[in-house]
């Protein structure tokens, strides 16, 4: 989460997590997120409590793009405020490879996706266990980077086992999609992610489990070394830092 | 129009998992609401269990005061749990019903939505859960005791402002959790389509009333229709029937807080810019990074930074006006209606009667202006006595 746990510290945490992943997810914190639990929702408050801006944030993406992709990760209001074109135009000067809008559902996006088609930014979208077969194709084709599997019903957060049909998702998924399939919510552990892979999953998405650990004051190294161990050996492993 | 949208406002800004169930809804609510079984059910419990119609009554003591326009009350206070908040859920806890959900959960602010929805629960064998902000629980504890003696379970919320906002954030969150057994009884007509619609049609009857009311007291429309305006169900219910008549006019009292000037207020309608929260686009109290600002009301049930969509839409359309109404001016309401005419209003609908006694202080004798009265105060009584005495 971009800002925390401090506008100084920030950078620190996100190389760590960079250099053990193939991809580094920055969230733009938001007053209002409804779709994060407890974890992601504390960093958001720790990030916007020592007045993090949404500027500042982009313009970490730019020192951390030189070495790995980029994914910014946000709520709608934030790029509405900006204005669509603004917003995606900011990514691109960063050199931001792709966006997900976790409230932004395939039937509003359209605009968003156009302008981020039309500047070589990939607009990431989410399929969740409740979407349909017939929308889920939609979603598949739609989607640019990869597709971002929700592995469960909820907010995102830690948790102890992987969802029963989490596996059941992927394999279906990487049926349908053509991009590289990534899974997200609740993935905190090794045994998730060799399980995931084994699915047929193309890569992770992990957030709470990163922000809990910067949240409960472990060092970079520390938090690096987590991630680590998280990489399966077959996988690709985005990270939200 | 767009579907979802009016003009340029409403949408379905939400997460993946709930847009399934949002269609779920929507094409239940397009089916049972034309569906006679259910129509006479609901209108069975209006009557019956809810006290309606509700009388339009002619107040006489604070027309004299007020010196101008006749004024009428819409006791939608009279309404069983004491507000119209029980219009829109029981409409709602129906349609719940028949859609075969078991849980059903609601946020509130002032907790009248809550106690509506704790209601409904009792009656229908409903488990019912509320989200309240944790400040809300402290200032209208009265309700949070009627909640939990209706057999509800309440959730105090210790997130952001700890007020209505984060109570539906709370809700929402819980509902993306359990969306495939619980139904989320939105109490005001805000969030993702095709919320603001069902609210608004679940209320009109508030409107559907006045109208056939004032057409048998007085033989014609009123001038002016006034209504506080919190997520606006209470005035979207009172003004829809009435949008194409364009001679009534339409008055929406927002909550001013401390004055706009002072930038604590909960008046998006006055002091916002367009955004999104809780699912849609409507006018919003945000800062220049859209981070939505906290809001301050003497009323908890108004103290909420964004605001239906229709409603953005009406000011935008110029159909509807919308006024800040001050803390102090609601609290001059709310003592004026108490002793003039033996109502202790809804710090909310106190607000609505001053920006009404302000309005027909400037209009002819001859004409008619219907305050729509939508709470009772008796949840209020500590709050008012602190402010009296200075303690707030
Ligand atoms: C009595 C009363 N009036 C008005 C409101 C504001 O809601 P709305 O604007 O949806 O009518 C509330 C909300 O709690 C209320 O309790």
């Amino acid at each position: 989460m971009g800002g925390d746990p401090g506008q100084e510290l920030f950078l620190s945490y996100a190389r760590e997590v960079a250099r053990q992943s193939d991809i580094v997810e920055v969230g733009i914190p938001f007053s209002d997120p409804i779709a994060d639990g407890p974890s992601i929702q504390a960093s958001g408050v720790r990030s916007l409590l020592s007045g993090t801006r949404v500027r500042r944030v982009i313009d970490w993406c730019s020192e951390l793009s030189g070495s790995t992709p980029v994914v910014v990760m946000c709520y709608y209001n934030t790029i509405h405020r900006m204005g669509e074109e603004a917003f995606a135009s900011s990514l691109v000067d960063a050199g931001v490879s792709g966006l997900i809008v976790p409230d932004l559902p395939l039937e509003e996006g359209s605009s968003l996706r156009r302008i981020c088609a039309r500047m070589s930014v990939d607009n990431i979208l989410l399929a969740s266990p409740s979407t349909g077969q017939e929308r889920a194709r939609r979603i598949a084709s739609s989607t640019r980077g990869f597709l971002y599997v929700v592995s469960r019903y909820g907010t995102t957060g830690e948790g102890t086992s992987l969802p029963v049909q989490a596996v059941e998702l992927v394999r279906s998924y990487r049926q349908i999609s053509t991009l590289p399939v990534a899974v997200g919510f609740g993935i905190s552990s090794p045994a998730h992610v060799s399980t995931l892979a084994a699915a047929g999953a193309d890569g992770v998405v992990v957030g709470s489990a990163i922000v809990s650990r910067i949240g409960a004051g472990q060092t970079p190294g520390e938090v690096g070394k987590f991630v680590a161990s998280l990489r399966g050996s077959t996988l690709r492993a985005a990270a939200i830092s | 129009m767009v579907k979802g949208r009016f003009g340029e406002f409403g949408g379905r800004y939400v997460p993946e998992t709930l847009v399934p169930a949002l269609q779920e809804l929507e094409s239940a609510y397009k089916r049972l609401s034309r569906d006679a079984e259910f129509k006479s059910t609901l209108r069975h419990y209006n009557t019956h269990f809810g006290g309606r119609p509700t009388p339009l009554y002619h107040a006489q003591r604070l027309t004299e005061h007020a010196g101008g326009a006749r004024i009428y009350l819409k006791r939608e206070d009279l309404v069983h749990g004491g507000a119209h908040k029980f219009n829109n859920v029981m409409g709602q806890a129906l349609l719940a019903k028949m859609m075969g959900k078991r849980r059903v959960i609601a946020e509130t602010g002032a907790g009248q939505h809550g106690v509506a929805t704790a209601i409904a629960g009792a009656a229908l064998g409903l488990d019912t859960e509320v989200y309240m902000g944790r400040k809300d629980t402290e200032r209208q504890r009265l309700n949070l005791i009627r909640m939990e003696l209706l057999g509800a379970k309440v959730h105090p919320v210790d997130s952001g402002s700890r007020t209505l906002k984060d109570a539906i954030n709370e809700a929402l969150r819980d509902w993306v959790a359990n969306v495939r057994d619980t139904y989320y009884l939105l109490g005001s007509a805000v969030g993702p389509h095709p919320y603001p619609t069902i609210v608004r049609d679940f209320q009109s009857i508030i409107g559907r009333e006045i109208r056939s009311q004032i057409l048998a007291a007085e033989g014609r429309l009123p001038d002016l229709i006034v209504a506080c305006v919190g997520g606006g169900s209470n005035a979207i219910g009172a003004f829809a029937p009435f949008i194409k008549n364009t001679e009534v006019g339409l008055l929406g009292a927002q909550a001013g807080g401390l004055g706009i000037e002072s930038g604590r207020h909960s008046a998006p309608l006055l002091a916002g810019e367009a955004g999104v929260l809780h699912g849609a686009r409507s006018m919003l109290l945000q800062d220049s990074d859209g981070q939505v600002l906290e809001t301050t009301s003497i009323s908890a049930g108004l103290d909420y930074p964004s605001v239906g969509p229709q409603h953005s839409y009406l000011k935008a359309a110029g159909r509807a006006r919308y006024i800040a109404v001050t803390d102090a001016h609601a609290m001059e309401g709310f003592k004026l209606l108490s002793r003039l005419e033996g109502i202790i209003p809804a710090l909310e609908s106190a607000h609505a009667v001053y920006a009404a006694v302000e309005e027909a202080r400037k209009m002819p004798a001859d004409s008619i202006v219907v305050v729509n009265l939508s709470g009772r105060g008796d949840k209020d009584v500590e709050t008012a006595s602190a402010y009296m005495e200075g303690r707030r």
